[in-house]
This record gives C-alpha cells, sequence and structure tokens, in this order.
C-alpha cells in the first residue's frame, strides 16, 4: 500500500521524499516561530521597562533597558533571517521538480551577482548557482550571453533594469570580459584596479562566510555546498582556515576583515580616480568600456 | 610580411606555423646537437606537428592522468585572483602583506583568437612598463603572461605561468608551476632542470623586453621560481629565486646560433625542398640520446635510424659511452667476436679485450 502510494506520487511528478523533507522542514520552522514570539514579548517588556526608567528618571535602569532592547533586537534579526531562509526551503521543496520554474541564464547569472557583490568569473557564478539551487549554468555559455546583453542594450538600454556587463580595468578603462558584473551596481563598484582582484577576494570570502553562517544556522542542507565552495577561498587568506577543521564562518569573516582593512583604503582610491575618468563617457562606454586597442607592429613580427 | 617570415615560409612548405611556445624553446637546449630538431622549433613546428601532418602518423597525445593532474594543480594555484600562490609567496616571506597586487591577463583577452593572444600580449607589456617606470600599481603576481621572444627576426609568443615581483625588487622573475611531486633529494633532476629551462625561456623574453625599451637585460637577472606540489596532496611547495645560470646559458647559446642553423638548413635542403616533405625530415641529421622520448615525438624515428646505423645510443648513454672507442655496434660485435679487421688502435683492442672479458664472465654465469 505504501509502495503504491510511493510510485503513484513518483508517476505525477512528486517525490515522496520531498514531501517528507518538506514536512521536517515545516517542523523545523515552528520552534524559530515561537522564539520569535517570545522575543518580540521581552522585547515589548523592555520597552515598559524603559518608559517606566524615563518617567522616573532613573538613569541606571534606562540604561539596563536600553541594553536589553539592543540585545532583543539582535536576536530578533537573526531569528527573522533563519525564519525567512526555513520557509525559502521549504516553499522549494513543497513546488514539485517538474513544475518549479525555470530561470533563465541571465537571471540566474544578476541572482548570483548580487549575492557575491563584486565582479566575479562565470566559473564562481555556476559554482554558486549550483550550490544554492542544484542547477549548474556551463560557464562557457556566459561568453555569449555577454554579447548578447551589449548587442540588446545597444538596441534599447533602457530595456531591462539590469545588465550583464563585464568589469572595467582602472588603468585602460577596457573591458574585462572574463570578470561580470551587473549594471545596476555603481561604477566604482565594477572597476578593477591592481588590489582589486585580491580585495573582491576578501569579499566574496566575507559574503560566503556570512551566507555559510545562515544557513548553518537555519540547518539548511546547502551549507555543505557553501562549506565547499568557501573553503578554496578561504584557504587562500591566511589565518582564515585550520588543517583538519570545519571552515569557521566568523574565522573567515575576521580574517578577511583584517586584510582587507590594510588594502582597501588603496583600492577605493584607484577604483575612485578610474571612476573620474569614466565620468564625461557615454553610458555605452560606462557599462562596457573603452574599445581595446589592437597592437598591429607586434602582429606583423609576428611568425605567420 | 617580413623577409625573416617569407624565409620560414618557404622553409615550412606551406605548413601552418604554431606557438612551440617556452617549452618548444626550451627543448633545442636539452639536445643542442640535433639539427632536426632546431630546423623543426626555428621553422615554428613542433616535432608532434610533423608526426601529424608530415609523417602522417599518429600524434603523441599526454596521458590524460598527467594531463587532468596538471590542470588541477595548477587551477588550485591560479583560481580566486590566484590566491593559494599569493599565499605560498607570503607564507615563504617572499611578498610582504600589501604585495597583493595580481593580474590575470587571460581575463583581459581569454579567447583563443588572433586578436585576444594580441592583447595578452599587449598587457602583458603594459603591466611590465609600470613596473620598468617603478609605477605603484604595478602588479606583483602577474599570472599567465604572454611574452614573444626573437628568434632569426621573427617573434614567437611564450605563455608563461606567472611572473612575480615584490614592491621592493627593481624587476620580474618568471615562474612555471609543475605538478612533479617534491621529493626533496630524490626529485627528479631532469624534470626540475627541465622546469628551470622553461622558466628561463621567460628570462629571456624579459631581457629582449628590457633591451627594446633601452634598459639592461641584467635587470632581468638569473633567477627563477617554481612551485611543486607536496607529496600526495596538492599543497604547494614553492623554490622562488633559484639560481638557473646555467640553463640561461644553454639556451643562450642555443638561440644565439639559430640564425646560423637556419641558413645552415636552407643549404643542406635541396632547392624548392622543405620540411613538409617526409623524405626531408627524414634526410636531416639527428642526434639521438636516451632523454629524447621525455621531450620529442619524433625520438621512435630517430631511434630507428639510430638503430639502423647500428649506433650505440639505442643501448643507453653508459653502453655508448663505453662503446665510444668501437663508432658503433657492428664494429663493436666485430671486436667482441674477434673477426673482421684487427683492432685499429690502442683503445679498440682495450674495448676488444673488455668485451671478450665481460663475455666470458656472462657465459661462466649463465652456464655454470
Amino acid at each position: 500500500m505504501f509502495d503504491g502510494g510511493e510510485r503513484s506520487c513518483e508517476k505525477h511528478g512528486i517525490a515522496w521524499k520531498s514531501v517528507e523533507s518538506y514536512i521536517a522542514h515545516m517542523s523545523r520552522t515552528m520552534p524559530i516561530a515561537e522564539k520569535l514570539a517570545r522575543n518580540a514579548e521581552r522585547l515589548q517588556q523592555a520597552y515598559a521597562g524603559l518608559a517606566k526608567a524615563l518617567s522616573s528618571g532613573d538613569a541606571a535602569a534606562r540604561e539596563r533597558s536600553q541594553a536589553k532592547i539592543s540585545e532583543f533586537n539582535a536576536e530578533y534579526e537573526s531569528l527573522a533571517e533563519q525564519l525567512r531562509f526555513a520557509e525559502l526551503e521549504a516553499r522549494e521543496l513543497a513546488a514539485p521538480r517538474g513544475r518549479k520554474p525555470a530561470k533563465p541564464l541571465r537571471e540566474l547569472a544578476l541572482d548570483a551577482l548580487d549575492d557575491l557583490g563584486v565582479p566575479v568569473p562565470p566559473a564562481l557564478i555556476a559554482d554558486l548557482t549550483e550550490a544554492l539551487t542544484g542547477v549548474r549554468p556551463s560557464p562557457s555559455r556566459f561568453a555569449s550571453l555577454r554579447r548578447d546583453e551589449e548587442n540588446a542594450a545597444r538596441r534599447n538600454i533602457a530595456a531591462k533594469p539590469a545588465w550583464i556587463v563585464p568589469a572595467i580595468n582602472a588603468a585602460e578603462l577596457t573591458a574585462i570580459p572574463r570578470l561580470l558584473c551587473s549594471s545596476a551596481w555603481s561604477l566604482e563598484r565594477r572597476i578593477v584596479g591592481s588590489r582589486s582582484l585580491r580585495t573582491d577576494h576578501l569579499r566574496i570570502a566575507e559574503s560566503l562566510a556570512r551566507r555559510l553562517k545562515q544557513l548553518r544556522e537555519a540547518g539548511a542542507p546547502e551549507s555543505k555546498n557553501i562549506d565547499r565552495l568557501l573553503f578554496p577561498i578561504a584557504r587562500a587568506i591566511p589565518g582564515a582556515t585550520e588543517t583538519g577543521k570545519l571552515v569557521d564562518p566568523d574565522k573567515v569573516s575576521d580574517a578577511a576583515r583584517a586584510e582587507l582593512a590594510a588594502l582597501d583604503q588603496a583600492d577605493q582610491a584607484e577604483r575612485g580616480e578610474a571612476c573620474a575618468r569614466l565620468a564625461n563617457a557615454s553610458s555605452h562606454v560606462r557599462l562596457w568600456g573603452r574599445p581595446a586597442i589592437i597592437d598591429t607592429m607586434a602582429a606583423a613580427r609576428a611568425i605567420k | 610580411m617580413t623577409p625573416e617570415n617569407a624565409r620560414l615560409h618557404q622553409l615550412r612548405g606551406g605548413l601552418a606555423p604554431v606557438e612551440v611556445g617556452a617549452r618548444g624553446i626550451e627543448s633545442i637546449a636539452r639536445n643542442a646537437d640535433c639539427t632536426r630538431l632546431r630546423a623543426i622549433v626555428i621553422a615554428g613546428l613542433t616535432p608532434n606537428d610533423v608526426i601529424k601532418h608530415v609523417l602522417g602518423e599518429a600524434a603523441d597525445v599526454m596521458s590524460p592522468f598527467a594531463m587532468t593532474l596538471t590542470q588541477a594543480f595548477e587551477r588550485r594555484l591560479l583560481d580566486n585572483a590566484g590566491g593559494s600562490l599569493l599565499t605560498v609567496y607570503r607564507e615563504k616571506g617572499y611578498l610582504e602583506p600589501q604585495d597583493a597586487k595580481i593580474v590575470n591577463v587571460a581575463d583581459v583577452a581569454p579567447r583563443d583568437t588572433h586578436v585576444d593572444r594580441i592583447r595578452r600580449e599587449r598587457e602583458t607589456r603594459r603591466l611590465i612598463d609600470l613596473k620598468m617606470r617603478g609605477d605603484p600599481t604595478a602588479p606583483n603576481l602577474i599570472l599567465k603572461p604572454r611574452l614573444t621572444l626573437t628568434i632569426v627576426g621573427v617573434s614567437h609568443a611564450i605563455e608563461l605561468d606567472y611572473l612575480v615581483a615584490s614592491d621592493k625588487e627593481p624587476f620580474y622573475r618568471a615562474g612555471v608551476i609543475k605538478s612533479y611531486a617534491d621529493r626533496g633529494g630524490k626529485t627528479n633532476n631532469a624534470h626540475v632542470r627541465s622546469a628551470y629551462r622553461e622558466a628561463a625561456v621567460g628570462t629571456l623574453a624579459l631581457r629582449q623586453l628590457l633591451e627594446e625599451a633601452g634598459r639592461p637585460g641584467d635587470l632581468a637577472g638569473d633567477r627563477v621560481d617554481m612551485v611543486l606540489k607536496a607529496p600526495a596532496s596538492f599543497s604547494p611547495r614553492l623554490f622562488a629565486a633559484q639560481r638557473a645560470e646555467s640553463e640561461l646559458a644553454s639556451l643562450s647559446r642555443a638561440l644565439s646560433a639559430a640564425p646560423s642553423d637556419l641558413d645552415q638548413i636552407e643549404q643542406m635542403l635541396p632547392a624548392g625542398a622543405s620540411l613538409a616533405d617526409p623524405a626531408v625530415i627524414e634526410g636531416l641529421p639527428n642526434h639521438y640520446c636516451s632523454t629524447c622520448k621525455e621531450h620529442c615525438s619524433l625520438w621512435k624515428h630517430c631511434r630507428a635510424q639510430a638503430q639502423a646505423q647500428g649506433n650505440a645510443i639505442i643501448l643507453g648513454d653508459q653502453a655508448a659511452e663505453q662503446l665510444a672507442a668501437a663508432g658503433s655496434l657492428n664494429r663493436a660485435m666485430d671486436l667482441l667476436n674477434g673477426v673482421g679487421r684487427p683492432p685499429d688502435n690502442r683503445a679498440e683492442a682495450v674495448l676488444a679485450a673488455e668485451l671478450q672479458a665481460a663475455s666470458l664472465l656472462l657465459e661462466r654465469i649463465a652456464n655454470g
């Protein structure tokens, strides 16, 4: 009877395991909701305490209440985020696989780019998309996507709210085709200076570490995928990982921030300078960079 | 087309030139006495191309296992903005924390097209020029730089693994990444020398670039860097600023002889003949040695020729040295068996006595 039911589910495209996982996830969202309700109650009490302290002019009680409010607010932020992830996950699992809307490549790329927040190569976009959705777009498709985007934008730049554009070299102001960004970002963020590859690497580590922490707290299975993605990135930051130990998101963030603090100022200055040089350029140049120069003299000397 | 290019075009006989790369150029110095190899490389071909397009045989392919290993190790070091490579340099104290300027030339023009290749060359020159001018934005690590090396008036492109220099250093050193395991003193010395020579090709290209810019070529120094992997893991082991004087000297000698080599090869060939003709390839003098197998796809052909000529080298370097007095295997057999003409000189007489004594010893051991 049970077997028959399972077969019937498979026949109609709803995996029985998904239903089981859905129930498990739903049950996980319940304690978080309860914790949130308790947090709201405590927050109300803390506010009441604050009102009382203010009316009585008790400075010590006021400070205590304010500290409590800050603490409960931080707890609220964390719980709300956990609940959001758990609900999202449950919704994902509830949708039968065959009926999940397939996102186009550009949407997947823009999602990943907004997640990472810095210019990245197609391989990392593909890796992150796979880690979060289970679908891996082929990195080789991004070159044609970038060209299609440029052609479409030439026809009507206002047709879409965001385009996938290349990063711009700070020195030459030309495109770096293998590093992709979203046109919705500020120009400064899309520029790559001499230190930017490193600073962006550190920012990616920070962003993935933050995401890993959230997923781990929510008990999401995707945390393992992000862990795998973060490990080689974190390994290249001194003090971010320890041999034989799991990646500690806080440690990664701290190490990344520490190095970033030493490099960021010079990087921002270089980007800002490049930005100023592009200030009067056309919108197309600001998005796709100046045309690249081809050295024909060198080509003439090459063996042919 | 420049006159030099026209000469090489004629020599290739319609075959399209290929990028011989640092490895191809390095192979000339490995066997400097091999006219066949020099002719092929100078003309802008590789032994593998000759095997495939001229001799019509199946080309040598790298073992898929070795290829996967090499690519994976290279990716491990160069992916994520060269983070692992930067870390290994920092750990060894060759780069300071503020030496974090990295450029991957392949990001600028990633495709394998003519235009993108030229763009990569231009970008590499621009970045090196920053260092020459003492610009504070000059990168500390240039990943996948594309340099050119002029041989007989034409430029050959070489794509190195990386160039490295701290902010304090005046100029770049070339670096190679090899997936050989570092086994300390037991690491194959031939592999290490070959890796140094490959990096030294980059140093020579840097010297040419400096001299073109009116700077002393010595600024490129005589040191190269190499990264190997730790045994049974992908952890990198850095060998920075290794002295490569002898590798540079052997390469410089081989390359400085290239113009006269070209003249000699042209004179050697009958009018209108080219390297596209299998008979011409077979007719070019070769110098087969036991290490040819490591770097030249034509080694089977050369070995067969050496065997037909009775050259003792087919028995290995040691045998070739010991049988040198005889000149050929046939003569050595005559001396052993005491047939043919009597020994021509004292060296032959000593060799004959040694061979006969060894034969008697072998017989006693084998037959009791």
